[in-house]
């Protein structure tokens, strides 16, 4: 399993200003410097995105979402270079709010049903048919956990996260996680499911 | 499952459209500029922050040092309008678009400054409390009254006008102003620059020997450039010039210094290969000083910045056509109408591209930069 940190793992480092530099000027409400993070950042936080629901639906909105949460709280970042570990985190808690969000609205009846993983969307044509057939078998299964356990497997297993990474983009304690990774790993090898909520 | 994450079996490009789309989207709702100081943007926290001034002054607790949320600052975006109940009954209503700075709010003195936009104020008597609202370098002196103080920040454009009562008027600059103004009466102020009255260039002071600006000390506001700044700069040692702005005072030179020296250090940053600087004193000149025949100029410097430096082609863009507004028909134009084709290109807009190449081809016919625009957008 990698220890790569997710935000880390893309690209070497990009020609131009830091990001810190870029958090600062945005900051100053520079609105070139929040182009230039959103254009540095948006493939990252678009493949997170889709990886998190298992298909392209929504995606774009929760971007966008993402990003203008991220331009309007930038005060709140501490460290300027963290920006994409800090874009991330966002992403993968809106992520698990909109499941949630699609869970609970299909229960009440005001969805018709939840959106299917679309992983043939976004599976690339070179992945062994093995490794296509477990993913897909794992999306479905996690279709019915709840959220938070969802999100935490699907951290650890696809995207190979370590648990303190998981901790960070989650915004949970490591012992939260480690007991959110037990409970996820013995559902899934039990065949159990959920409500689709914790 | 494989040792190596399966993320990496998963294919998700964001198109160009997409990205496009995106960030217009997010552009089309950012607020209209933020800053790096204390600031309140919501309605809640205007509520907390009368409730906290009815609450000081109901108690007598305000005392004349400096408050706790002295320097706050407060804005209003695109279409939003707030009001502000101080303690003492005065009422303070936001326009859209406009940043207030609380300077002083005490039971001995209120400030306000309007630093963009306008503001109503409808402000009750208080003896021994003066009651100033200022705007660029004009101060309102209030007694009891209704009135509304603009600034646009973009050409210092200051406008008073009283509803109600009346209001003294005075300028730190001291340049002339009515006085006072009654009931009825509006004052304006074309081009009132923060910067007035103007020392010498920097080409007239190093000729004649005297560097530093000789505006009176009353006068200066914020930092000023250094004498060994003016040496190199005129030398042509960029790198020199600008190692003499210290990082602390760069904001504050390029907000208040006369348009030479703010050129000067945009100039300086450029050369010396720092390129957030001198496009963040590019866009401050253009802002600042529209009317000034270097304003298409920066435009331009500042589109070439965010495009080939900052990788920020739409922002780019946005910067070549104010280049081409500001000057239809200057020395820039075909410059400005070339870049735009690349910038238009570097940001995917394919069909924009070739109409604005197209454009340039037919307005600039055997132009310097033909050739390299004939290449474009294919």
């Amino acid at each position: 399993m990698s220890s790569t940190a997710i935000s880390e793992r893309v690209r070497p480092a990009p020609a131009g200003p830091t990001d810190a530099a870029l958090v600062i000027a945005a900051r100053a409400g520079e609105a070139w410097a929040c182009e230039v993070l959103y254009r540095r950042h948006s493939g990252t936080a678009y493949g997170l995105a889709c990886r998190m629901l298992g298909s392209r639906t929504d995606v774009e909105d929760l971007l966008q979402d993402c990003f203008l949460t991220a331009f309007a709280t930038l005060d709140r970042l501490d460290d300027e270079g963290a920006f994409r570990g800090w874009l991330c985190g966002m992403v993968v808690r809106k992520t698990s709010k909109l499941i949630r969000r699609r869970s609970l609205l299909s229960r009440l009846g005001l969805r018709r049903s939840l959106p299917p993983p679309d992983l043939d969307s976004i599976l690339s044509r070179s992945t062994p048919p093995d490794i296509a057939v477990e993913l897909r078998q794992l999306y479905a299964r996690l279709e019915t956990f709840p959220g938070d356990l969802r999100t935490t497997l699907l951290l650890r297993r696809v995207d190979g996260a370590s648990l303190e990474e998981i901790a960070q983009l989650t915004g949970a304690s490591l012992a939260t996680v480690k007991r959110r990774l037990k409970k996820g790993n013995t559902m899934l090898q039990d065949g159990e499911g959920g409500s689709g909520d914790e | 499952m494989s040792e190596r994450p399966p993320s990496q079996y998963f294919h998700t490009p964001l198109s160009e459209e997409q990205r496009e789309r995106g960030w217009e989207a997010i552009r089309a709702r950012l607020p209209a500029q933020r800053r790096q100081r204390p600031r309140i943007n919501h309605a809640f926290a205007l509520a907390a922050i009368a409730l906290l001034v009815v609450s000081l002054v109901a108690t007598r607790l305000i005392r004349p040092t400096r408050g706790a949320i002295d320097g706050a600052l407060l804005e209003t975006g695109i279409g939003e309008r707030q009001s502000l109940e101080l303690g003492d009954g005065s009422q303070i209503v936001l326009e859209p678009s406009t940043r207030l700075q609380l300077e002083r709010v005490s039971g001995r003195e209120m400030r306000l400054r309007v630093e963009a936009g306008a503001v109503h104020a409808s402000v009750t008597h208080v003896a021994n409390r003066p009651f100033t609202v200022v705007a660029g370098p004009v101060e309102v002196h209030v007694v009891g009254t209704k009135f509304r103080v603009e600034l646009d920040p973009t050409d210092g454009d200051i406008s008073v006008a009283v509803t109600e009562g009346r209001v003294s008027l005075s300028r730190v600059d001291g340049r002339p102003v009515p006085g006072t103004l009654g009931a009825g009466e509006t004052w304006s102020s074309e081009a009132a620059s923060v910067a007035a009255p103007e020392p010498p260039p920097i080409a007239d002071a190093s000729a004649g020997g005297t560097v530093e600006p000789r505006t009176p000390r009353a006068v200066a506001r914020g930092p000023v450039l250094s004498k060994r700044f003016r040496e190199h700069w005129r030398d042509g040692r960029y790198a020199a010039a600008w190692e003499q702005v210290p990082s602390s005072d760069f904001e504050a030179i390029i907000a208040s210094a006369r348009p030479e020296d703010v050129f000067a250090v945009a100039e300086s940053a450029r050369m010396s290969g720092h390129p957030y600087e001198a496009a963040r004193a590019f866009d401050v000149f253009r802002r600042r000083f529209r009317s000034d025949p270097r304003a298409p100029l920066a435009a331009l410097e500042l589109g070439r910045l965010r495009l080939s430096e900052l990788g920020a082609p739409l922002e780019a863009r946005e910067a070549f056509e104010d280049a081409i507004q500001l000057d239809p028909n200057g020395a820039f134009r075909e410059d400005s109408d070339a870049r735009l084709v690349e910038a238009l290109e570097a940001a995917g807009l394919a069909a924009e591209c070739a109409a604005a190449r197209d454009r340039y081809l037919a307005t600039h016919p055997g132009g310097l930069h033909e050739r390299m625009v004939q290449r474009r957008c294919r």
